[in-house]
């Protein structure tokens, strides 16, 4: 084999479609010329990614939608107006913003790729066409039991839903602006930072939108299985992590055969070693019932402020996770406080891709770590500095996800991985210097952010966005400047970042939400003049010595 | 042949029908934006309409659909990269969203593609989102297999190399 024909099947090779005799002479190649395994490598990569671009899939609306206004304007011989988005104004049919669509966007979203997409259309049509749909059922709590659910759509935003039951029961109720929670006899509101935010139409539509930030919602394969009287659906959810990553969900929804409409719906998650425990079920009691309007309804004045505490348990992220069980694991708490689901590597865990990502809610906060060493895992998980001094430790790479309450102490979650990967963790203490970053405002006045939602944007080095509380702001810009060697001496782990304000908590100006539009690629001299010139917002440091504590890591020794 | 013997609004229509959902993905998958996507299936068509109308003949529908598709998506994805300016250095919040490393990553692919030569980003589009065998991308842009074969490496390379500058 020559370079040039090295050149040609090298994709071929990377994909693992080459013959037997041309993948040896390959192989030979490789191996006379260690130079080329670069270009293996990097094709490799690119492949990767290119495979996940090929699994993403339009939304499943969106065909009909085109093709309709297509066909209108080939048939009609007039030109389609090209200005951007000119299809929002077209007539759009009644189903769109009834309840019909939020439930078969519901099920399209799921099912809308692989071999049963056309038996599960006639389902979408039955779906469409209704008014109203009552369920009950139950999801496993945080100690493995069953809390009871029940819910009730109602075309075209109203929601509602009862958990639990007894002194534990809440009611959840929400329309195109607000989500409602009863907890305990009293009412609360939260305003929805944009209209229609958490209407089932509303969430129904962005689960159907497998857009940049529905990636999980590209890889689902679906079995179909015929049983007389009624079809069986089971979907299969593949992990963000890879598509070669093992499923870690599934779904199962039984249709009646001849009306085409849900009976019941499972959801059975992984506990990591592919045991399937069966975590949620639906059951579709009515269609087409009258829903009294009372049930949706509420009054304004029996509403109260939400108390700090129950904000800070996120009770609305946890309700609204109710009636959207298909979401990823948010429908059912961790057992015993936390979970650790790994993934065994699929390719060189060493090479390729890795990052983390994060989410919170309902007081539980999840992880997907992506190619990370364990200290790196240990140190988020710990949130304190991870020292180690053996090598398997610090480089050995894995992918996992992993759950836990806000509840569970940060040594005790780094214990519990040390558990799961053999290790023990130690507490020890350190002497170093901390250091205080101290921000101080003015009380000179300065404008407040009109948004009313909180929009973000960042590239390390600089921060754009609106509606932005001052404190959040202020902390972005110093996290980003630091990871990006824009200013010197902060360590994120061990340093003090204080909002200094004496006045009363309702009067603080770091509070306030603000706009933001500064780059600060030129250090963070340009931020603080920034925030000193806009927002009367200076700053000191104060360093001192300090003992912190660090999580010491070492291998087990098993046979001791 | 009776293809040729329809009137050009049938013939488009014929190809939405079959056609459709294949332009779609193809747009989609570079541009992944429901609206944009849209936009571009429109154009496509547009394009294939307008050809019929001037009595063009278009012999392998699919293969003209694919190629123009790409060709207008790649377009749309190298004005809207244009206009927002270009960020190579974005950096991923701790509490980022779910995704997002992975997702900047294969903006990042379809961006680099996009600056791809023609042919180039063509074949790469072809074999690599729509799972196209070089022989299908030989017919399609009337080359040889070997052709379809170097111009993917070439393109491989490119963004490779690419890659590593940023």
């Amino acid at each position: 084999m020559n370079k040039t024909e090295f050149e040609r099947r090298l994709s071929d090779y990377v994909r693992g479609e080459l013959p037997n005799a041309v993948a040896r002479e390959f192989d030979d190649y490789l191996a006379a010329h260690p130079e080329a395994a670069g270009d293996v490598e990097a094709a490799r990569t690119i492949l990767e990614m290119s495979a996940d671009i090929r699994a993403s899939e339009p939304p499943p609306h969106l065909l009909a939608a085109a093709r309709a206004s297509i066909l209108k304007a080939i048939r009609s011989e007039v030109e389609i107006p090209r200005r951007s988005g000119f299809w929002l104004a077209l007539p759009r049919p009644a189903w769109m913003s009834a309840l019909g669509i939020a439930l078969a966007a519901l099920f399209v979203g799921v099912l809308w790729r692989g071999t049963s997409t056309l038996a599960w259309a006639h389902v979408v049509e039955e779906v469409r066409k209704l008014s109203s749909v009552r369920t009950e059922g139950w999801f496993l709590g945080e100690s493995g039991e069953r809390v009871p659910v029940k819910h009730w759509f109602q075309a075209p935003h109203s929601f509602r839903a009862e958990v639990d039951t007894g002194p534990s029961r809440q009611v959840v109720l929400s329309d195109d602006e607000s989500v409602y929670m009863n907890i305990a006899g009293a009412l609360y509101r939260k305003n929805l930072p944009w209209p229609g935010a958490w209407s089932v139409d509303k969430v129904s539509k962005t689960l159907v939108l497998p857009e940049q930030q529905k990636l999980e919602a590209l890889s689902y394969q679906i079995d179909q299985e015929d049983r007389g009287q009624t079809v069986l659906f089971s979907i299969w959810r593949r992990s963000s992590l890879g598509r070669k990553t093992p499923s870690d969900i599934r779904f199962e929804i039984e249709v009646d055969a001849q009306t085409r409409l849900p009976n019941y719906s499972r959801i059975y998650v992984d506990r990591g070693q592919q045991e399937w425990d069966l975590v949620n079920e639906l059951n579709y009691r009515d269609y087409d019932v009258p829903l009294a309007d009372g049930i949706f309804e509420v009054a304004d004045d029996a509403v109260q402020p939400v108390p700090e505490k129950l904000l800070r348990a996120d009770p609305f992220g946890r309700a609204v996770a109710l009636f959207g069980p298909w979401h990823n694991r948010v429908h059912y708490m961790p057992l015993e406080g936390m979970e650790i689901v790994v993934h065994p590597p699929w390719v060189d865990p060493t090479k390729g891709n890795h990052g983390m990502s994060s989410s919170r809610t309902g007081g539980i906060v999840r992880y997907e770590f992506h190619r990370n060493p364990l200290t790196a895992i240990a140190q988020t998980l710990g949130d304190m500095p991870v020292e180690t001094r053996d090598s398997a430790l610090s480089e050995q790479r894995y992918s996992a996800r992993i759950a836990h309450r806000i509840t569970v102490d940060p040594v005790e979650r780094v214990k519990r991985l040390g558990q799961r990967f053999s290790f023990d963790v130690e507490l020890n203490k350190r002497q170093g210097t901390r250091t205080r970053w101290i921000f101080a405002q003015d009380g000179t006045g300065f404008p407040i952010s009109a948004a009313q939602s909180e929009s973000t944007g960042t590239n390390g080095k600089n921060l754009r966005g609106t509606g932005i509380p001052l404190f959040s702001a202020i902390q972005n810009m110093l996290s980003n400047a630091a990871r990006n060697d824009l200013v010197k001496g902060y360590n994120e782990l061990l340093d003090e970042v204080e909002m200094n304000w004496k006045g009363a908590s309702a009067d603080n100006p770091f509070h306030r939400r603000v706009d933001i539009s500064v780059d600060f690629s030129d250090g963070w001299e340009v931020a603080l003049e920034y925030l000193r010139e806009n927002f009367g917002v200076t700053m000191e440091r104060v360093s001192e010595p300090t003992t912190y504590e660090v999580l010491v890591l070492s291998p087990r020794n098993e046979a001791g | 042949m009776r293809l040729f013997t329809k009137k050009p609004a049938d013939i488009s229509a014929k190809a939405v029908d079959d056609y459709g959902r294949l332009v779609l993905k193809v747009a989609y998958r570079i541009v992944p934006n429901a609206d944009q996507a849209q936009e571009i299936f429109q154009e496509t068509f547009l394009r294939f309409h307008a050809a019929c109308t001037r009595g063009e003949v278009i012999a392998y529908p699919k293969a003209w659909l694919c190629r123009v598709a790409t060709n207008v998506a790649f377009n749309a994805r190298r004005r809207q990269r244009a206009m927002l300016g270009i960020e190579e250095d974005t950096a991923v919040d701790s509490n980022a969203d779910r995704d997002v490393e992975r997702r900047v990553l294969l903006d990042r692919v379809r961006d680099l593609a996009s600056e791809l030569p023609d042919r180039q980003r063509t074949v790469f589009a072809l074999r690599n989102f729509e799972g196209c065998t070089y022989a299908e991308i030989a017919a399609q842009l009337g080359c040889s297999v070997g052709a379809a074969r170097s111009s993917e490496y070439k393109a491989l390379k490119k963004i490779r190399a690419w890659m590593a500058t940023v």
